[in-house]
């Protein structure tokens, strides 16, 4: 996942939510596996940052996409199921 | 002599469309320089005033709430060979009962917001706590270490701008809690943004009304974007580990604490 983040981030340091979706669809991620946060907020304006979550077990490859520079962890699956918190699951 | 008269009308006029011009330019000018003062004091001087009464918070919390000396490092902090080994196991957290209104009850340490972040926790989102001490848990949350939601609010910019780089937090960045009892480590999974309405990040499970808390979460708000209040940034954690007073401090902020110490 990371590998194809930093290589979407070169042509465009902050991507939008379909263009991360596009990517990590085109590497052969699961799309049910997949949240990514929203990339405009609820008014209009441009998120300051993009958030992805891949599920992979029990655990979850989180990732973060802001000014073209690339960070992620791993972190345990919630109790959810899922990989963020909250209501933005994209 | 004899053409005295009109010269003198056209001087009147003149004078008086002068004078009207002057009085509105000096009224813009003093208007200007009053909403320079007020910028200067809303973004500079409320932010120097909360800064002392945060640090004096913190470092008199930290003076009575004393991890016991000479500090250990508990293994499993942010990185290094003792995270190999995890974090050494204390059972279930303590949860404590809830503080008075207004009071301190614990300090934040955020490595991502500085080497040196430290604020006190109060107990309370009014004005009187925000604008003073800085972070306030909203009272129908519950305490850290407990099931459920431990959120606190905060300014993004002004009194202290105790959230300014809520936005910079990455996963898997930890947050550290002090209280009486010991040291909560949280780890940050996610942001969101919401209108200010959606009070139901708030909730045990957030934004989820009918589900029951299996993690406990710690929850910080803020207003978004960084120069507007239209909406709230949301950043969620999740409860990794704690540990008693007595094993001393999480490594990665043992030298931050000795330091307060030492201060206070």
């Amino acid at each position: 996942m990371e590998t194809a983040l930093a290589d979407l981030v070169l042509s465009s340091p902050q991507p939008t939510r379909e263009q991360l979706r596009d990517a990590l669809l085109t590497r052969g991620v699961p799309a049910d596996t997949l949240e990514i946060s929203a990339s405009t907020t609820p008014t209009g304006l441009e998120a300051d940052a993009i958030q992805v979550g891949v599920l992979s077990g029990t655990v979850c490859l989180m990732a973060y996409v802001r000014d073209g520079t690339v960070s992620s962890a791993t972190l345990p699956v919630l109790a959810s199921g899922q990989c963020f918190l909250g209501s933005d699951h994209g | 002599m004899v053409s005295a008269g009109p010269k003198g009308k056209r001087g009147r006029s003149g004078s008086r469309r002068v004078s009207v011009f002057g009085v509105a330019g000096e009224l813009l000018v003093t208007f200007g320089l009053l909403a320079l003062l007020f910028v200067g004091w809303e973004f500079w001087w409320t932010g120097v005033q909360a800064g002392a009464v945060q640090s004096k918070a913190v470092e008199q919390f930290v003076r009575e709430a004393r991890p016991s000396m000479p500090l250990p490092a508990v293994p499993g902090a942010a990185s290094g060979p003792e995270a190999v080994a995890g974090p050494a196991d204390f059972g279930l957290p303590p949860v404590a009962d809830a503080p008075a209104p207004g009071e301190t009850f614990g300090v934040i340490y955020i490595p991502r917001f500085g080497a040196e972040y430290s604020r006190p926790l109060a107990e309370g989102t009014g004005m009187d706590v925000l604008d003073t001490l800085g972070l306030g848990r909203y009272p129908s949350t519950t305490m850290p270490g407990a099931p459920g939601n431990f959120a606190v609010a905060g300014h993004r910019q002004t009194h202290g701008a105790v959230l300014d780089n809520i936005h910079t937090l990455v996963p898997g960045d930890k947050l550290y809690v002090q209280t009486a009892d010991g040291f909560y480590t949280y780890v940050f999974r996610n942001t969101e943004i919401v209108l200010p309405e959606r009070t139901d990040v708030l909730l045990p499970v957030p934004t989820d009304p009918g589900a029951s808390p299996q993690e406990s979460l710690l929850t910080l708000t803020s207003c978004n974007p960084r120069f507007g209040q239209q909406e709230r940034i949301i950043a969620y954690s999740v409860l990794d580990s704690w540990q008693p007073l007595s094993a001393g401090p999480p490594a990665e902020i043992a030298s931050q604490l000795a330091a307060l110490q030492e201060e206070g």
